[in-house]
C-alpha cells in the first residue's frame, strides 16, 4: 500500500507545502508549492494546496473539504506535518535561581525558538520576593519559564517563586501566560497543583538535573506545546490545523534542528552539522555538534552600529547616506530587491554582516560553539546547509557563495549545500511519523551541493605556495595539477555531474584539516555547482588596508568564483 | 489626482491594547469616540511579602496562631497582620492600606495601592473585534495615504501644511498634524516640539539622523522613507485638499508586534459600519506607485505594462518587473517589489 505524507510550512509572508510518497517504491518528493500570503490568509494556504493537488494528482481533500486521510481512503494521507515560523517573537519571561545554572541554560532554550526575553529574574541577585512579584505583574509576556535547583535539592526559593506565580495567574485570569516549569523535579507536581492552570501549565524535565549536566532536550516537548498554544490563540483561523489529531506541529526552527541532529548521527565523518537559514526579516543558525543542539535567532535590524559595520565592508564605493537609506528603507520593505550594483553591494555586505553577527551571537550564548568573528569557525562542520529566501535573491550561486565563505570562514574541509526548497523543516516534522521517509528522501539528493571548500591555514606570506593538489575526475580524464598560493582564493572547475577525487598535498607548515600540519591525502566530493574552492586567504582574511585596492581584491574573488 | 494617490473608502483596522492583561470595557459593534477608554487594568501599586516563619523564627505548628488576617481581607495602615506572642512580642503591621492577597507556606502577601492603566483609542470608529483581556480592534472608514516609516507614536489633529515654520504663530501650530512641505525637519524640530504640535509629517528623512527621529518626542511620519527626495507638487495638491480635516497620524514602526503599517488616515463622518465584503482588489495595471530604491527614490508613477517574462536587473538579479511611467513622462522598468502601491 502506498504511503503519502504532506508537510506544510507557514512563515510570515508565504506558505509552502511538500508532498512525499513511496508510490515509486521508495519515498521521494513528488510535489512542492510555495504560495505568497499572510499566515492568517487561509485562502492563500488553500490555493497553495490546490496547486499541489494539480501538480501531483493527489486528492488532498475529501468531498467534505476535509483532509483526506488513509483511514477513510486508502490512497489518502498517513499524516500531515505542520511547521510554523510566523508571528512576532513570543514575549518571554525567565526566572532562574542562579545565573550560571539556570538563567544561562534558559537563555539558550529561549533562543532556540522565535521568542524574545522581556523579563529576567535572577532569584540569587534579586532575593526580595515582593520586588520579584512587582516585576512579574508589571511586565507583559505570553510565556514564562522557570528553572533552577538540582533534583531533590533545596526547595525554599523555588517555592517562593511558585507562590508568586500563583498570584500572577490569579491576577491575569483567563489571559494568563503559558508557564513552563523546568526546575527541581521534586516541586513539579507542587507547581502544577499550586498554579491550577490546566493546559496552560507545562511540566518539563529539569534542564539542569545535577550541577555538572545541562540537557535542554528535557524541556523541548513542554516548550513546543506552550508555543503551540500561544500561536493557537494568536491565529484562531488556523485552529483546524493546530488541533487536528493527525497533524503534527513543530516550530520550523525545531524541525530543522531535529534534522541537523539526524544528519550528525547518520554521518560518519565525526564533524558537526551547521545550518544557516536567512529570510529577509529574520535569520537563524543551528549547530549540531556531539549531540548538542545550539541555536540562535536574529531579527533584522538597522541600528547605527549595524549601518556603520555594513558601510565598512562594501565591495563598491557607496556613500554612507545611501547605505543608511537602503538599510532603513528595507526594514519597512523587506522584500526589496537590489536593482543597481551599489544596492547589490550593500545587500551582500549586509548578509555577510548578519551571518557573522548570528555566529558570534551563538558563540556568546553557547561557549561550546567555536567561532571567532576574525578567525571564523574554529571547529569542523560538514555539511554546512543553507536555506531561506534571503539568500536566493542574489544574482548567482557565486555571489552568495562568496558572501557565505566570507562570513562563515570554514575550517578544514567541508561541503556547502543549498536546501533549495526548504525541505529540511518538512522532513524534520515528518521524521517522527516515518523515519524511513527521511532516510529515503535525503538519499534522493534533494539538496544541491554548491562546492567542496578546503580552507588552508598557513603562516606563509602572500605569493608563497601553501598547497599542491591533484584532481582526478575519473577514467578517461587527465589529472589536473594545481598549486595554491597564500592569500589566494581559487576555484577549480570539475566535470559537472560526477564524483571527483582530490589529492591534497599541503606544505609542511600548512593545515588543511587532515589532523596535522603538513598532512594531506585523498578526499572525494560529490557533483556540485561550483566544484572545489580552495580558500588560502588566511584567518583573519587578508585584505588590503587601502579601500580601493581592497574593493578590487574582493571583486577579483567574485570573478574567480565565476560571477 | 487625489483619487490616484490616496486610497478612498479604505477600511482601517487599528489595534488598541493594554501592555498587560486587564478588563475590556467595550463590546463588539460599539461606536467609540477618539479618546474612549477601550480597556483598563487596575494593578496593585506595590506588594509586600512577609515571611512569618523566617522573621519570627517560629515552628510551622505555631504559625496558625501568629497570622491574624485571612487572604482576601482588606487592611488599613497599622493593622496587625501577624503577631508572635511571648514576653517580648513581635508584630508585623500593614505599612499602608491594602489587601491580603495570599497566605501561603508561612508567607503573607499584601497588595497596596492601585495603579490604573488605560488603553485609549486614538481614533473614532466601531469595535470590530475584541482582543480578550487586552483591548479591541477599532474599525474606521476613510481615506488613507500610505507611509513608509513612523517612530512608533500615534496622534490625531487637524491637518496643516507648513511651507516655512517661521511664517506661523506658535499658537497656530498647537495640536495640529503639521506637514512640512519645504523645510528640513532637523532645522525646525525643536520649534515644532515646543509649539505643541500633535504630530509631524514629512516626505523624506535624513537616514544618517535616524536615531534622532526614532527618539523624538513628537509623533513623526515619513511618507517616502529615508533618502534624498522632495515632495512632488501632485502630492502637495492632494494634501492641500485635505488641509483642515481631522487626520490620524499612525506612525507605526517597521516590524511592530501587530504588523500595522504606517499611514496618514482621514476618517469620514458617515458610514462607519463595516462592510460584509471589502472591495475586491483590482488589477495592478494603472496603479499609482512610489519608488523605493535609487535613483528614483520617492518619485511617483503609474504602472503601464506588466510583462510576463522575468528580466535581468542592473544588479544582475533576474526578477519580474513592471513598466512604470514616471510623473515627468520617462518610462522605466522596475521590480514590483521595489514599488509602493499607492492606490489601485
Amino acid at each position: 500500500m502506498t504511503k503519502n505524507y504532506l508537510a506544510i510550512d507557514i512563515s510570515p509572508r508565504r506558505s509552502q507545502s511538500w508532498f512525499f510518497s513511496d508510490r515509486s517504491g521508495s519515498f521521494a518528493l513528488h510535489g512542492y508549492n510555495s504560495q505568497l500570503g499572510a499566515p492568517e490568509d487561509v485562502q492563500a494556504l488553500m490555493a497553495g494546496l490546490a496547486g499541489l493537488e494539480s501538480q501531483t494528482g493527489m486528492k488532498l481533500f475529501n468531498a467534505g473539504g476535509r483532509f483526506n486521510f488513509s483511514d477513510q481512503d486508502e490512497d489518502g494521507l498517513e499524516r500531515i506535518g505542520l511547521t510554523f515560523s510566523a508571528g512576532a517573537p513570543i514575549r518571554t519571561a525567565v526566572i532562574g535561581l542562579s545565573e550560571k545554572f539556570s538563567l544561562q541554560p534558559l537563555r539558550r532554550l529561549v533562543n532556540f525558538f522565535n521568542c524574545e526575553i522581556v523579563l529576567e529574574i535572577n532569584v540569587q541577585k534579586e532575593p526580595n520576593i515582593s520586588v520579584q512579584l512587582e516585576k512579574l505583574v508589571n511586565t507583559g509576556f505570553d510565556l514564562l519559564l522557570v528553572a533552577g535547583g538540582v533534583n531533590n535539592g533545596p526547595e525554599r526559593a523555588l517555592k517562593a517563586v511558585i507562590n508568586n506565580l500563583r498570584l500572577l495567574v490569579q491576577l491575569r485570569g483567563a489571559e494568563r501566560p503559558q508557564i513552563v516549569y523546568a526546575g527541581n523535579q521534586a516541586l513539579g507536581d507542587y507547581a502544577k497543583l499550586e498554579l491550577e492552570m490546566g493546559d496552560d501549565f507545562h511540566l518539563a524535565g529539569n534542564i539542569q538535573p545535577d550541577s555538572q549536566r545541562e540537557d535542554l532536550s528535557f524541556a523541548y516537548p513542554a516548550m513546543i506545546e506552550a508555543i503551540k498554544r500561544v500561536r493557537f490563540n494568536e491565529y484562531p483561523e488556523l485552529r483546524r490545523l493546530f488541533d487536528h489529531p493527525k497533524i503534527d506541529f513543530l516550530p520550523t526552527e525545531f524541525a530543522r534542528a531535529r534534522m541537523g541532529q539526524w544528519l550528525e548521527q547518520t554521518q560518519k565523518n565525526g564533524k558537526g552539522v551547521l545550518q544557516i537559514h536567512l529570510e529577509p526579516e529574520y535569520g537563524q543558525v543551528i549547530a549540531n555538534r556531539d549531540g548538542r543542539r545550539m541555536v540562535v535567532w536574529e531579527h533584522l535590524s538597522a541600528t547605527p552600529s549595524d549601518i556603520e559595520a555594513v558601510s565598512k565592508s562594501l565591495e563598491l564605493k557607496v556613500e554612507p547616506f545611501a547605505v543608511a537609506a537602503y538599510m532603513l528603507n528595507k526594514l519597512a520593505y523587506p522584500a526589496f530587491i537590489p536593482a543597481t550594483l551599489e544596492e547589490l553591494s550593500i545587500e551582500m555586505a549586509w548578509i555577510r554582516y548578519r551571518i557573522r553577527k548570528m555566529l558570534s551571537g551563538l558563540k556568546q550564548l553557547d561557549p561550546s560553539f567555536l567561532y571567532d568573528a576574525a578567525q571564523g569557525l574554529r571547529d569542523e562542520y560538514e555539511p554546512i546547509l543553507l536555506s531561506g529566501h534571503g539568500l536566493e535573491r542574489l544574482p548567482s550561486f557565486s555571489h552568495f557563495f562568496l558572501v557565505l565563505l566570507d562570513s562563515i570562514m570554514p575550517n578544514g574541509i567541508t561541503t556547502i549545500v543549498w536546501d533549495d526548497l526548504g525541505t529540511l523543516a518538512a522532513l524534520g516534522v515528518l521524521a517522527k511519523a516515518d523515519s524511513l521517509l527521511v532516510t529515503q528522501v535525503v538519499d534522493t539528493d534533494i539538496f544541491t551541493s554548491l562546492a567542496m571548500v578546503v580552507s588552508v591555514d598557513s603562516p606563509l606570506s602572500a605569493g608563497q605556495t601553501v598547497l599542491r593538489l591533484e584532481v582526478d575526475e575519473g577514467e578517461g580524464e587527465l589529472r589536473q595539477h594545481h598549486q595554491i598560493y597564500a592569500a589566494e582564493l581559487r576555484r577549480i572547475e570539475v566535470v559537472p555531474g560526477q564524483d571527483v577525487r582530490v589529492y591534497l598535498s599541503p606544505e609542511e607548515s600548512s593545515d588543511v584539516g587532515m589532523g596535522l600540519r603538513g598532512l594531506g591525502g585523498w578526499v572525494s566530493t560529490p557533483p556540485s555547482k561550483l566544484g572545489i574552492i580552495i580558500d588560502a586567504r588566511g584567518r583573519p582574511i587578508r585584505l588590503p588596508a587601502d579601500p580601493r585596492t581592497r574593493r578590487e581584491v574582493q571583486r577579483d574573488w567574485l570573478w574567480e568564483l565565476g560571477a | 489626482m487625489k483619487k490616484d494617490l490616496i486610497q478612498e473608502n479604505f477600511s482601517l483596522i487599528h489595534a488598541v491594547k493594554l501592555p498587560v492583561p486587564g478588563k475590556v470595557l467595550v463590546h463588539l459593534g460599539q461606536k467609540i469616540d477618539r479618546g474612549s477608554v477601550i480597556a483598563e487594568a487596575v494593578l496593585p501599586d506595590r506588594f509586600q511579602v512577609f515571611d512569618v516563619l523566617n522573621h519570627f523564627r517560629i515552628d510551622t505548628r505555631d504559625m496558625e496562631f501568629c497570622i491574624k488576617r485571612l487572604a482576601g481581607e482588606d487592611v488599613q495602615k497599622g493593622d496587625v497582620i501577624a503577631r508572635k506572642p511571648g514576653l517580648v512580642s513581635r508584630i508585623f503591621r500593614a505599612p499602608e492600606a491594602g489587601k491580603v492577597v495570599s497566605v501561603r507556606d508561612g508567607r503573607v502577601t499584601l497588595a497596596m495601592g492601585e495603579r490604573h492603566l488605560e488603553a485609549v483609542s486614538p481614533i473614532a470608529g466601531v469595535v470590530a473585534e475584541i482582543i480578550p483581556g487586552l483591548g479591541a480592534q477599532i474599525f474606521a472608514r476613510g481615506s488613507k495615504l500610505n507611509a513608509a516609516w513612523g517612530n512608533g507614536k500615534i496622534a490625531s489633529g487637524s491637518l496643516l501644511l507648513v511651507d516655512q515654520v517661521k511664517n506661523f504663530d506658535q499658537k497656530d501650530l498647537v495640536e495640529k498634524v503639521v506637514v512640512l512641505t519645504n523645510e528640513r525637519l532637523l532645522d525646525v524640530m525643536t520649534i515644532l516640539e515646543q509649539a505643541g504640535v500633535a504630530g509631524v509629517v514629512v516626505w523624506a528623512l535624513d537616514p544618517l539622523q535616524a536615531d534622532r527621529f526614532e527618539n523624538g518626542s513628537v509623533p513623526l511620519l515619513s511618507l517616502a522613507g529615508f533618502g534624498d527626495s522632495e515632495i512632488s507638487s501632485a502630492m502637495i495638491a492632494v494634501l492641500k485638499e485635505l488641509e483642515g480635516k481631522t487626520a490620524y497620524l499612525l506612525a507605526h514602526e517597521p516590524f511592530n508586534r501587530d504588523d500595522q503599517k504606517a499611514a496618514l488616515f482621514f476618517p469620514v463622518e458617515q458610514n462607519q459600519a463595516m462592510g460584509l465584503f471589502e472591495t475586491e482588489q483590482k488589477s495592478l495595471l494603472g496603479s499609482q506607485v512610489r519608488f523605493w530604491g535609487s535613483p528614483y527614490f520617492g518619485s511617483l508613477g503609474e504602472i503601464i505594462e506588466i510583462p510576463d517574462e522575468e528580466e535581468r536587473l542592473g544588479s544582475g538579479i533576474l526578477s519580474k518587473v513592471v513598466v512604470v511611467r514616471r510623473a515627468e513622462e520617462s518610462v522605466i522598468r522596475v521590480p514590483l517589489e521595489n514599488l509602493e502601491i499607492l492606490s489601485f
